[in-house]
């Protein structure tokens, strides 16, 4: 028992360093806007001090929103002048919505670079801000994606 | 007076928001985009909130709360009681239940159908209240005659059983969707576009003028149904409008901005209190009186906790409320004091 605890705490610990190491060889921070919930209209977003926005820490990306704390409604105007390079979107919620032209269909959401340039980065909420013994490969992922590293997924399309 | 604060409110909520913009550059946007220039400069996302994101939830602001004014004042003189308003009839209740029905299993609905989830949400949230009101109105015409009485009940129940079966979806939906659910409840008119109100303000639109004209035969069931009757009224014939126009009015308002609460309650009684009962000012009066209010809500609902959105239902009753109240204990104050004297 006790060894299979430290087999994953060393495996935990080797994904992290990875995902360390990748972050360290992207230059740019993007203003990443993490969206979480849309409540019939308003986009719910991760705030100050959320694990959403430690995880975007930890891959090399910067919360764009950080006016308040906690997951809260963001006013549209506030989304505009947030001006986030990337959207990190719940997937089931993305699909919800129609996926990337679905997006483009909100005014205050299209006039964001992220939709405008379809860096939107869909993702499994709970694995994202949920952090735990998978957290190094999902960040890894989402580092991935976020920075536009990977070339055949569909995000990274304009 | 009232058209005038209600311009007054809208253009106050033009020039203030999230992205502050001055009023000489709103100005200059709203002229410039009818084709004329002007010397002042500004900036192209000032231009993208103001036309895009701004006027329009400001005019549906006013348009909702102006059908939810006249819808709940042609109610309360129906149903010739004060209390009543647009939620009595089912139509928040059944709009509630069609909602959450669609933020669980709309996904798939929407993908067969290939309308956006938000479409869909908001068709099925109109078709709910307006269905909940015709089942309402079915449930209390008996022999092609309508109890009023019966329609109270009948709307009690009906409401309680989609309460209900809302809770039944409450119980079985996961974190997000009871999130997402529940600020539906609480209304908003964030993310409104120009196509929803092309979509939704013929509707409004028709269901305020339609409203006006139930003027003189509202005055006339003031005094009863019986004596409306002899004074030519088709009582008939205008229940089943009433009923009509609160339950399109207030499912398309309901289908746009979600539940709005106690707009429908309060504007008629603020426009009795200082007009008097006559439904020829108390129809527009609470039209315009409901504009005005939830256009004021919503800006208070965008800019106090600017970058986050406080739902606007719960602006609407957190204002409304204690005003009302005060209202209410002044008038009786009043009253008291002029009967002594």
């Amino acid at each position: 028992m006790r060894e299979a605890g430290e087999a994953l705490a060393r495996e935990t610990e080797a994904q992290l360093a990875r995902v360390r190491a990748a972050a360290q060889e992207v230059s740019r921070r993007p203003r990443t806007v993490f969206v979480w919930g849309r409540g019939g209209r308003t986009m719910q977003v991760s705030g100050r001090g959320t694990a959403a926005e430690a995880m975007m820490d930890l891959i090399h990306a910067d919360n764009a929103v950080r006016d308040f704390e906690g997951y809260r409604p963001l006013t549209p105007e506030a989304l505009i002048s947030a001006e986030p390079e990337v959207l990190v979107i719940d997937e089931a919620l993305l699909d919800r919505l129609g996926g990337v032209p679905g997006l483009s269909r909100d005014p205050a959401l299209a006039s964001t670079p992220a939709v405008r340039n379809g860096r939107v980065v869909p993702v499994h909420v709970l694995s994202f801000i949920g952090f735990g013994p998978r957290t190094g490969e999902v960040a890894l992922d989402a580092l991935r994606r976020v920075h536009g590293l990977e070339t055949d997924g569909p995000e990274s399309r304009p | 007076v009232l058209g005038f604060a209600l311009a007054v409110a809208c253009v106050v909520s033009l020039t203030i928001g999230a992205v502050p913009i001055p009023p000489t550059r709103v100005l200059a946007i709203l002229v410039e985009s009818v084709g004329v220039e002007t010397p002042v400069s500004f900036e192209s996302h000032e231009v993208v909130t103001l036309t895009l994101v701004r006027a329009p939830r400001v005019l549906l602001g006013a348009l909702v709360g102006a059908a939810l004014g006249i819808a709940g004042a042609t109610l309360q003189g129906l149903f010739r009681n004060p209390l009543a308003d647009p939620g009595l009839i089912g139509v928040s209740s059944g709009a509630a239940l069609a909602a959450i029905t669609v933020t669980m299993v709309g996904a798939g609905i929407s993908g067969a159908l290939g309308i956006p989830g938000t479409v869909l949400l908001s068709l099925a949230a109109f078709g709910g209240g307006l269905g909940a009101v015709l089942l309402v109105y079915r449930i209390a015409t008996f022999e092609g005659r309508t109890s009023i009485a019966t329609m109270l009940l009948a709307g009690i129940a009906i409401n309680a059983v989609a309460a209900a079966a809302t809770g039944v979806f409450v119980f079985a939906s996961d974190d997000q969707e009871l999130r997402d659910f529940i600020f539906w409840t609480l209304g908003g008119l964030g993310g409104v576009t120009w196509s929803s109100i092309l979509t939704g303000g013929p509707l409004l639109l028709l269901g305020l003028v339609a409203a006006l004209f139930l003027a003189r035969p509202l005055n006339a069931l003031l005094l009863g149904q019986a004596e409306a009757l002899h004074l030519g009224v088709d009582v008939d014939r205008v229940q089943r409008a009433v009923v009509w126009i609160a339950a399109i009015t207030v499912g398309a308002a309901v289908a746009l901005a979600g539940i709005v609460g106690f707009i429908g309650l309060i504007t008629p009684h603020l426009v009795r209190m200082v007009a008097g009962p006559d439904h020829r000012i108390v129809l527009p009066g609470a039209a315009l009186l409901g504009a005005a209010l939830l256009v004021v809500a919503d800006l208070a609902s965008r800019t106090v906790v600017a970058p986050a959105e406080l739902p606007v239902g719960v602006v609407t009753a957190l204002l409304g409320g204690p005003f009302f109240l005060w209202l209410v204990v002044r008038d009786r104050r009043r009253g008291a004091l002029a009967g002594a004297a």
